[in-house]
């Protein structure tokens, strides 16, 4: 096995480090979900390939699954996967942005100053 | 585990990609195209139906240059949303490459010492090497590490990730898997105007991975191919991949600005897309150099990117901008504003022996008048899938 060396250096780019959008902050965030892309697309070929090879094996390929009919269990097994899944994405964007949370912060705040005062 | 072909794609030292990593790269490759397609013209509206009216009212005259009109651009959230996938694209698809060869390392490192055991060619490095500072300063193109960092002992991971990049970059505009459209556009223009030239001795300045390099020794089969590169991971991986394509080249890590060859010792010399990788100071050098190192009657030809400022809309300058300003390549937007005819009468070359115009690009020998030309893109566009060119002739 090769010892390798100066992994630190190759972990940016040395130059140009522009920030876009308002802070890093939200770079960093575009960052990620353009990044979550990659990943979704991997998976998606994964998939894709595991239908394939199932199919060369003799069992099924992508044509059924896109012919595939959940029947009732599947339908209400894949909604309580799919909400679950909502909450995770979309309830962290909600947690942030929903005002009663904000006012709640704020409370948190004056309470706060008024426990350090 | 491999892509497409029985034992490797590529040639043998090439890194290989698993499913999932060529899945990645399939994905960035489609981002950009996507980007191109789906956003491209309409940051070029937003530019010319917007930008530039308000630029106008506040300068109280149409804007000319790009410089002009890329603060209000860059306010501009769509324009941010395009620069930020742009961004990504350049930026990770190293990233994901340079995983891919973490995965296979000591594998390709058994195939780099194989391929070398026998050579036809050669490798001379220069241990106390001191690259420019136009080298040094920066990663070029953001590639992490640029050309000259040294991961293991005897590396070669800055070639091999050079390699897939490149080809993938580039895919059919310049070769495919070889990436060698330059050096064959170079020998083109060799062969249309200086068809009785028949060099015996050809040199490659910042010849990279040798991958125009390996094309120029296909075209003039009888000529001792030489090539100088500053990074020694590039010229390790370059040599073993010359070898395993059957090329004798002899690489020698040193600085196109001053070598150690002896003066007139070569029949052409030639560069593929390094110009823009360096300085006005040392553009000029290398002219310099290439004329020293010519024997009278001997050939001088560069090729680089395309862009030509003079030639070229805001959007188009604005995105040529984007190299120098994001993608380090400092020099690029001065090296497309440069008299490449005055730099060469300024190295000794002279006016009415040299020629500087486009050369459309070729991926196999093709030396026809009608792939060189002057004129710019009617509607002010980069001319993709040409070069820019320089050559002449030593008197």
């Amino acid at each position: 096995m090769a010892e390798r060396i100066n992994r630190d250096r190759i972990q940016h780019a040395k130059g140009s480090q522009p920030v876009v959008f308002e802070s890093q902050t939200v770079d960093a965030l575009a960052a990620m979900v353009i990044a979550l892309l990659g990943e979704v697309a991997v998976l998606r070929d994964r998939l894709d390939a595991n239908e394939r090879l199932l199919e060369q094996a003799g069992l099924h390929g992508p044509d059924k699954v896109d012919a595939f009919q959940p029947d009732a269990a599947a339908k209400a097994h894949r909604a309580q996967v799919r909400n679950a899944s909502y909450n995770r994405v979309l309830g962290a964007g909600r947690d942030k942005l929903v005002p009663d949370l904000l006012t709640e912060q704020q409370q948190y705040d004056e309470t706060l100053s008024a426990v350090a005062d | 585990m491999l892509r497409n072909a029985p034992d490797h794609y590529g040639h043998a030292v090439m890194p290989q990609a698993n499913h999932d990593e060529q899945a990645l790269e399939d994905h960035f490759l489609a981002l950009r195209e996507w980007t191109a397609r789906n956003l491209d013209p309409l940051d070029r509206r937003l530019l010319d139906e917007v930008v530039v009216p308000e630029v106008a009212e506040a300068l109280g005259r149409a804007p000319g240059k790009s410089s002009e009109v890329r603060r209000a651009l860059e306010a501009e959230p769509f324009h941010q949303y395009w620069l930020t996938l742009t961004l990504a694209y350049q930026d990770r698809m190293w990233h994901a490459i340079d995983e891919s060869i973490d995965r296979q390392y000591d594998t390709l490192a058994e195939e780099v010492n194989k391929h070398v055991a026998a050579p036809l060619g050669s490798l001379r490095l220069a241990p106390d090497f001191v690259a420019p500072r136009y080298i040094t300063a920066i990663d070029n193109h953001r590639m992490p590490g640029s050309y000259m960092v040294d991961t293991a002992e005897d590396d070669f991971r800055a070639g091999a990730l050079y390699d897939r990049f490149s080809s993938t970059y580039l895919r059919n505009f310049n070769g495919g898997w070889k990436n060698d459209g330059r050096g064959h556009t170079v020998a083109s223009h060799v062969l249309d105007f200086y068809p009785d030239l028949k060099p015996k001795r050809i040199l490659d300045l910042g010849c990279s991975i040798g991958q125009s390099t390996v094309a120029l020794a296909a075209a003039f089969p009888e000529a001792e191919i030489y090539g100088v590169d500053v990074g020694a991971p590039m010229l390790r991986y370059g040599h073993a991949r010359a070898e395993a394509l059957g090329a004798a080249i002899h690489f020698s890590q040193q600085n196109a600005e001053c070598t150690d060859f002896s003066d007139g010792s070569f029949d052409l010399v030639c560069s593929a897309a390094v110009l823009h990788e360096t300085s006005t100071k040392a553009m000029r050098a290398i002219f310099k150099e290439s004329h020293r190192l010519l024997r009278p009657g001997g050939v001088m030809v560069h090729v680089d990117v395309p862009a030509r400022h003079e030639h070229l809309g805001l959007w188009d300058q604005m995105r040529l901008d984007w190299e120098s300003h994001y993608n380090n390549e400092p020099f690029m937007t001065v090296l497309a504003r440069t008299d490449w005819m005055e730099v060469a009468k300024a190295a000794g070359f002279a006016e009415e022996k040299t020629a500087v115009g486009y050369r459309r690009g070729v991926r196999e020998l093709d030396p026809k008048r009608e792939d060189f030309f002057t004129k710019g893109h009617p509607e002010g566009r980069t001319m993709l899938g040409s070069w820019y060119a320089c050559s002449s002739v030593k008197d």
